[in-house]
């Protein structure tokens, strides 16, 4: 009983090219976000203590914002970063679609080459919010 | 489901109590007696699962049984399942953007 998400996928490509496809602006936003939304990065900063701050508006569907802040980046073997919805200011929101979102999630990535290809390695884990992130969470909510 | 459903699940002591439980309804002492906690340890822990809504009790003659509620685990199961679709779609984006990037497909 556990609540990550594991996911292993093989890809059709050498680990460079897919480690740049996940920590480069310019590729991410060719394929990070679901075809025909539109993709835009407010901040990029891919290095450990460093954020990725960006914005993805649906179709028929109001923007959301995204912060992932790095905790740990191995180039090109390891990737470890925490995803939270925010506002534009960058501070935490609850996920505008699934109130039973976590507030954060810690993301883990690995990838290893084999023979051209690139075995990625997933994890996403419900990370716990400190009482100052719920507090302010909480807040924010008040004033809605 | 709330944070503190995640934060009562981030506890390894915690997660062999689900998976006692998962078994059958027990008491304190009988999962205290399994995992080779102490009672007031064990008690603590039941606490912390019974707050984040993730077992309820049942008074059965003197003794407090505790048991899963189906609810919660039902609420994480969406959120695991929403959350690995999403990958799984963008996975096939990644792999269709990499053959573009290499030349094996066009940009469409």
């Amino acid at each position: 009983m556990g609540t990550q998400v594991e996911l292993t996928h093989t890809f059709n490509a050498p680990r460079e090219l897919v480690f740049k496809a996940f920590t480069e602006s310019e590729h991410l936003q060719n394929w990070w976000g679901p075809e025909g939304w539109v993709f835009q990065v407010a901040k990029a900063d891919f290095r450990p203590g460093g954020v990725f701050h960006y914005s993805q508006k649906p179709v028929d569907g109001d923007v959301m914002w995204v912060k992932f802040e790095y905790n740990e980046m191995i180039v090109p073997e390891k990737l470890i970063y925490t995803s939270y919805f925010s506002d534009e200011e960058g501070n935490v929101v609850r996920a505008p679609f699934n109130e039973n979102w976590p507030l954060k999630i810690k993301n883990t990535y690995t990838f290893q080459e084999l023979d051209g290809k690139t075995i990625l390695m997933m994890t996403g884990t419900p990370v716990s919010a400190t009482e100052e992130e719920i507090k302010t969470f909480k807040l924010s909510q008040k004033n809605v | 489901m709330n944070e503190q459903t995640f934060s009562a699940l981030a506890d390894s002591n915690r997660l062999d109590i689900i998976d006692l439980l998962l078994k059958e309804p027990q008491s304190v002492g009988e999962i205290a007696e399994k995992l080779e906690l102490n009672q007031p340890q064990t008690s603590k822990h039941l606490k912390v699962l019974n707050e984040a809504g993730l077992v309820e009790v049942q008074p059965e003659a003197n003794r407090r049984i505790y048991k899963l509620k189906a609810e919660s685990f039902q609420e994480i199961d969406r959120w695991l399942d929403s959350y690995r679709k999403m990958w799984e779609a963008r996975m096939d984006r990644l792999d269709d953007y990499l053959d573009v990037l290499q030349g094996k497909k066009p940009l469409n």
